[in-house]
């Protein structure tokens, strides 16, 4: 053929690979059949060089998919920036050698065939590019939209698929149970039964070595670019390939430092994952993180605000303040984290007062919600062994313990929760208080007469830690001028930067500075004092102060 | 937290790791607790590396002990320092376990058999 008329096809073929918009396939077959043409041959074909040998991409005249290059009469490289593609391979079906034009021909059709090549990935990267910058920048919409933790990811996972272009998007949780089990909580994408059959762990066993196990064990993003031949994929391989997923990335997802999961993503081309790309989707697993971290932290507050609500109206009474011979002031301040500190104050004939605090073991709303339910059981043991008493006498605090803790001690149980409290009555026409302290913090004494402050114990366990436990009262004898002080825990344990706990001492030092103010004055003494004693002024527990004075005659 | 388990006779004497044991960590303690208290009958926790507890992380023993006698085994406690003694003796708890000085203490007083009255 003319030389001419090869340069012909040169020209035509370098026109409609720029201006071809359509896929790279479309490019390639329209190459091979003008250079096919063009020599006037049977057999041309473009072979993309594998691990493995010559895969027939596109081509004339051949039967088989991969060609031996010893079988071809002429090949040339195609070149791409990025390395060499493969080569463009014919047969001479007229048995003679090709000439130097012809083969001059076919390394600038290669060339050609090269450059369009180059293109297209250079394309298509940029749209991959352009989409996965979309797809951060609308996932960090959904964040900032969210209302809870699944809807969130849900929304991400379908933002990944829907927009990034990706064949499969799932989140999995790392479980913190025997299996270290990989739980999927959320998913977009073709499927197809695929995350039931996964059984990935993050443990170290053959189901922990895939991408998304050595992500969470590592908190590393963990790439599988060719799933058809990476061993890592071996458990998975045959469902991941049925359901066309080649390319694979498994990245960490951090929620305030702490591991969540991994969001796993699939694509359907092997070697998807360009660094660029995964800087960007990696910055989306970031944010979404960061989402996650919000949204929890929107739900303590609210939790907070339902605490301290559950608080203020069923575990706190206000003090009564018309108790012949009585002084009471109350002060008390919710932790950041809500404890389940409660009090009540029952007054029965004769001027006879109880007092009770208590404190349920933990913290958050589950507390607060065995505080007051422990507060209705007292209230209901009350009633009851008052209607059962000979003329409506206050029953005695060891049976009315006894009563709620046979009523609650199951319960309980079950909750793996525990309620300390003292239990105090206090008699002033007798002069006595007695106190059952089931495993609460001391009852301080101050004894005005003798200048001394004692520090009162009972020997009984919490309520909910024994069912058979026998209640024992401790009587103490008080007279006019004396003080008695009931607190939380959340008083002596509350520690400073120094990891030092204010403690009992500092607590007495109080009450001796402000022994003669009134009761009211004291219990805000010991809140400031405890607050400024305090990491950062920040209590990590419940301060509960109860002052009771008994008044000084005349 | 990362318990280390070692093995004398048949007691299963499980250390825990942390210096602080509070609502922050209760739970954790729990969950990593939960094989072994499920598998064995014959435990002792060793509190020596422990110096501050709890309301809740006195509760997570306790859970630990019930799950051990539910099926009719035992827990025992040694290594406590003085304030994790205090804490357990604050709340009264002390009534409720075994307490030992040492591992050695704890593991024969398995070996002994139980008295009857």
């Amino acid at each position: 053929m003319a030389v001419a008329e090869l340069q012909a096809t040169i020209s035509d073929l370098g026109v409609f690979a720029l201006r071809h918009t359509g896929p790279l396939a479309e490019i390639l077959d329209d190459a091979v059949q003008r250079v096919a043409a063009a020599l006037g041959i049977d057999a041309c074909g473009i072979f993309e060089l594998r691990d493995d040998g010559l895969l027939l991409k596109a081509g004339v005249g051949w039967t088989e998919r991969s060609v031996d290059p010893a079988t071809l009469d002429a090949t040339v490289v195609i070149s791409t920036k990025d390395g060499p593609f493969g080569v463009l391979g014919a047969r001479a079906s007229r048995g003679l050698p090709f000439t130097d034009p012809e083969l001059t021909f076919l390394q600038c059709a290669a060339n050609v065939i090269g450059s369009a090549i180059e293109r297209h990935v250079a394309d298509a990267r940029l749209r991959r590019l352009a989409r996965a910058q979309r797809a951060l920048s609308l996932s960090n919409e959904a964040l900032i939209r969210a209302s809870d933790e699944a809807a969130l990811l849900a929304r991400v996972c379908a933002i990944v698929v829907e927009e990034a272009g990706f064949r499969l998007c799932w989140v999995g949780r790392a479980e913190h149970d025997e299996r270290k089990t990989v739980r999927p909580v959320a998913q977009a994408g073709f499927e197809k039964g695929y995350l039931e059959r996964l059984r990935i762990t993050w443990g170290d066993s053959e189901r922990g070595h895939g991408p998304t196990g050595r992500c969470i064990r590592t908190r590393q993003t963990v790439v599988a670019q060719h799933i058809a031949t990476d061993p890592e994929m071996a458990p998975w391989r045959a469902e991941a390939l049925e359901r066309g997923y080649e390319s694979s990335a498994a990245i960490p997802l951090l929620v305030d430092g702490a591991l969540f999961g991994a969001l796993n993503i699939y694509a359907a081309e092997p070697d998807a994952f360009d660094p660029e790309e995964l800087r960007l989707l990696t910055e989306l697993a970031a944010d979404l993180g960061f989402g996650l971290m919000l949204l929890r932290t929107r739900a303590r507050a609210l939790e907070v605000e339902v605490g301290s609500r559950i608080q203020q109206t069923l575990l706190f009474d206000p003090p009564p303040v018309d108790v012949a011979g009585l002084q009471i002031a109350v002060r008390t301040v919710p932790s950041q984290l809500i404890d389940g500190d409660f009090y009540m104050f029952i007054r029965h004939r004769g001027g006879v007062l109880d007092v009770v605090l208590g404190d349920v073991m933990g913290k958050g709303v589950p507390a607060a919600l065995v505080g007051a339910a422990t507060k209705g059981y007292f209230l209901h043991a009350l009633a009851d062994l008052t209607a059962l008493a000979a003329g409506g006498a206050a029953p005695a605090p060891v049976d009315v313990i006894a009563r709620v803790n046979a009523g609650i001690v199951r319960r309980l149980i079950e909750l793996e929760s525990f309620v300390t409290l003292a239990y105090t009555r206090i008699d002033v026409e007798r002069g006595c208080l007695d106190l059952v302290d089931c495993g609460h913090t001391g009852l301080l004494h101050w004894r005005e007469a003798a200048g001394e402050c004692d520090v009162r114990h009972g020997t009984n366990l919490p309520l909910g830690t024994k069912e058979d436990e026998v209640y024992t009262p401790v009587s103490i004898a008080f007279a006019p001028g004396d003080l008695f002080l009931l607190y939380s825990d959340g008083i002596t344990e509350a520690r400073n930067d120094a990891g030092e706990p204010f403690g009992l001492a500092r607590l007495e030092a109080c009450l001796r500075e402000h022994r003669d103010h009134p009761p009211v004055v004291l219990v805000e003494a010991i809140r400031k004092a405890v607050v400024d004693f305090s990491a950062f002024g920040r209590l990590s527990d419940d301060v509960t102060a109860v002052a009771v004075r008994i008044e000084r005659k005349g | 937290m990362d318990i280390t388990v070692d093995r004398i006779n048949d007691v299963a004497v499980a250390t825990i790791p942390v210096e602080e044991l509070d609502a922050s960590n209760a739970a954790e303690l729990k969950r990593d607790m939960a094989t072994i208290v499920e598998r064995d009958t014959k435990v002792v926790l060793d509190l020596s590396k422990l110096r501050f507890i709890d309301s809740s992380g006195l509760g997570a023993i306790l859970s630990c002990l019930r799950h051990v006698t539910a099926r009719g085994g035992d827990l025992k406690l040694v290594g406590l320092t003085s304030s994790v003694r205090s804490a357990f003796e604050l709340v009264r708890l002390h009534r409720l376990f075994d307490i030992f000085a040492t591992r050695g203490e704890a593991v024969r007083a398995f070996e002994q058999p139980v008295a009857t009255v």
